[in-house]
């Protein structure tokens, strides 16, 4: 697991004011540097961090504001597509029964949360969440640390 | 001989397919009983010393005779051999079927297992007598049809019932395997009816096994070494269509995911079903998003106030994460700059702005190599934050910059550049290459 330190982002020495909206908006870049970070550690390895990094890379050419909410349709897609072309004939079966009976709510929430996730069926959905799961809570030891060690 | 084994329940499905085999061997030898037993024993360990000989030519990539053994029982479960190879070791320890052979050296074993197939029947009939022969004899007929059946069957199992890369190397070569090993066995069951293989294909469960045999013998024997099989997915009045098999696949790897995460995510051990576990890995997931951006937001608080600390922060941590490295952080001075310190942390992102917005000569010479090669596109949003309007080239940067970058060199994270360069539109790049550089 690699230990990643993520970095905030500006911090404009000028203005020592604490204005909300100024924290507001470092906020977001942290945030932003964190997931980035997390994605890039991963790299390609995982659907999660792709989408991630496709999302995060859109998300900074339209706006960073809207980045993280950003649902980066064409990106999945193309990711679905691809996972979809390599089923074999029983799966696609399977899949288009499950498909006729719909997932459950749990799983259509689960999708929500991990990025990438609206293009995977349950099964990798899950590999995905547990990956996922895992650099989160390197990601939030690691702000942890860092935040600790800032007085 | 001793059997140390406790017997499991052969349908438990946590036992690996081994465990599952010699079990239920150890119990179809235990209920063969001890006379019979002893005796094939001697005569197979007689065998087994002299097949040696026969392997040695073909199996130097095997350790020794308990291995070659081992990789019997594992690759030929079907065959009266099977048997034999656990007469010879009982203790034989558990070779991961991946662990280090070659599939050429299956083939090897195989080959050479098939061509002395006939020599524990041999010597049983000399130790033992006929009964001892017809066992073994019609243990071999039927449990290749059996397994012939079961292969197929086994080679999903394997192919979707573990998890981990590890496993996935394993299974391919299990798959090659079986294919080999089908291929023998047909050669092998020149003398088997089509009506047993028919049955054995068609039964919807593994007791219809009971009416390919003949004697009581070789009923005792295949009903007995039914448990051998009962790991294989066709339990009792559930259909073997290829359909259903599949979904049955698919359902395993769910909960073995499932089980997995349960792992992960701390107080779930007492959820059992699916919806539950689902709601539960949401909520953790939620949590911990929520905790990154609480975290992200206590930094964002803290940072403006105390950037003259972040300095020796920035320093304390290097120096506990790269013991090796030999920075010469301490011999930075505490520039007045306040932004010093934002430039230990994104000094690439600082030489994509620079060489964009401003004129920092100092800075753009030594990040040179690093930068990857055209204009950078630089949001509002880092120009905005970063404090570079403000900066003052210090005399400092020039070997801080120096240092971090042969820092970097010597951890060798040039991967760190190579994101940075593959990825150049991508504006966190630069900090990824900061970021990967105090990676553990």
């Amino acid at each position: 697991m690699k230990i990643k330190k993520s970095t905030p982002l500006g911090h404009s020495s000028s203005l020592p004011s604490s204005s909300s909206l100024e924290i507001r908006r470092r906020t977001q870049l942290i945030k932003l540097a964190a997931y980035s970070s997390m994605a890039r550690a991963v790299g390609s390895r995982r659907v999660w961090s792709r989408a991630l990094i496709l999302k995060l890379s859109a998300g900074k050419r339209i706006g960073h504001r809207s980045s993280i909410s950003l649902s980066a349709r064409s990106s999945l897609r193309c990711l679905g597509m691809k996972r979809k072309r390599s089923k074999t004939v029983t799966k696609r079966f399977a899949a288009k029964k499950r498909q006729l009976e719909g997932p459950c709510p749990g799983v259509v929430e689960l999708q929500r949360l991990v990025p990438g996730g609206e293009s995977m069926d349950l099964c990798g959905l899950l590999e995905e969440t547990a990956h996922f799961v895992q650099c989160l809570e390197t990601q939030v030891r690691v702000m942890r640390s860092i935040a600790d060690q800032l007085p | 001989m001793v059997l140390p084994d406790t017997i499991h329940c052969v349908n438990s499905p946590e036992m690996t397919v081994l465990e599952r085999q010699r079990t239920s061997l150890l119990k179809w030898q235990q209920d063969q009983g001890a006379a019979l037993f002893q005796q094939q024993t001697q005569s197979f360990y007689g065998v087994g010393g002299g097949v040696s000989s026969c392997f040695s030519p073909g199996s130097e990539s095997f350790m020794g005779l308990g291995e070659v053994v081992n990789q019997c029982n594992m690759i030929d479960p079907a065959s009266g051999i099977e048997y034999w190879g656990q007469q010879g070791k009982v203790e034989v320890p558990a070779i991961g079927f991946g662990g280090g052979v070659a599939p050429s050296g299956y083939e090897v074993s195989c080959g050479s297992i098939s061509g002395t197939a006939s020599c524990p029947t041999t010597v049983v009939m000399a130790a033992s007598g006929a009964q001892a022969m017809a066992a073994a004899l019609a243990e071999e007929k039927i449990g290749a049809p059996v397994g012939k059946e079961r292969f197929n069957k086994r080679k999903l199992e394997r192919a979707h019932s573990t998890k981990g890369c590890e496993d996935d190397a394993r299974d391919k070569k299990i798959k090659g395997c079986s294919d080999e090993l089908e291929s023998k066995i047909t050669e092998q069951s020149n003398n088997n009816s089509n009506g047993n293989k028919k049955d054995a294909r068609n039964g919807n469960d593994n007791n219809k096994e009971t009416s390919v045999s003949s004697s009581k013998d070789n009923s005792k024997a295949s009903e007995v070494q039914k448990p051998d099989y009962i790991h294989v997915r066709a339990r009792r009045g559930q259909a073997t269509d290829s359909h259903s098999l599949a979904e049955r696949v698919r359902r395993e790897k769910i909960s073995e995911r499932m089980k997995f995460l349960q792992d992960l995510v701390p107080g779930c051990h007492k959820i059992t079903g699916k919806a539950g576990m689902l709601d539960e890995i949401i909520n953790y997931v939620q949590s911990l998003q929520r905790q990154v951006e609480f975290l992200s937001m206590k930094l964002a608080a803290v940072n403006p106030r105390l950037d003259f600390d972040i300095d020796s922060l920035f320093q304390k941590e290097v120096n506990q994460m790269i013991p090796t490295c030999t920075s010469s952080f301490p011999t930075m001075d505490m520039s007045p700059e306040l932004t010093n310190p934002a430039y230990l942390h994104f000094d690439p992102m600082q030489q994509v702005v620079s060489c964009s917005t401003l004129d920092m000569g100092i800075i753009n010479p030594d990040m040179g190599i690093r930068r990857t090669s055209g204009p950078v596109p630089v949001p509002d949003p880092f120009i905005d934050s970063s404090c570079f309007p403000q900066i003052q080239p210090g005399p400092t940067w020039d070997t801080d910059f120096q240092n971090l970058y042969n820092m970097e060199f010597q951890q060798g994270r040039a991967t760190a550049t190579t994101t940075y360069q593959s990825h150049q539109q991508y504006n966190m790049g630069p900090m990824e290459a900061t970021n990967m550089k105090m990676e553990i």
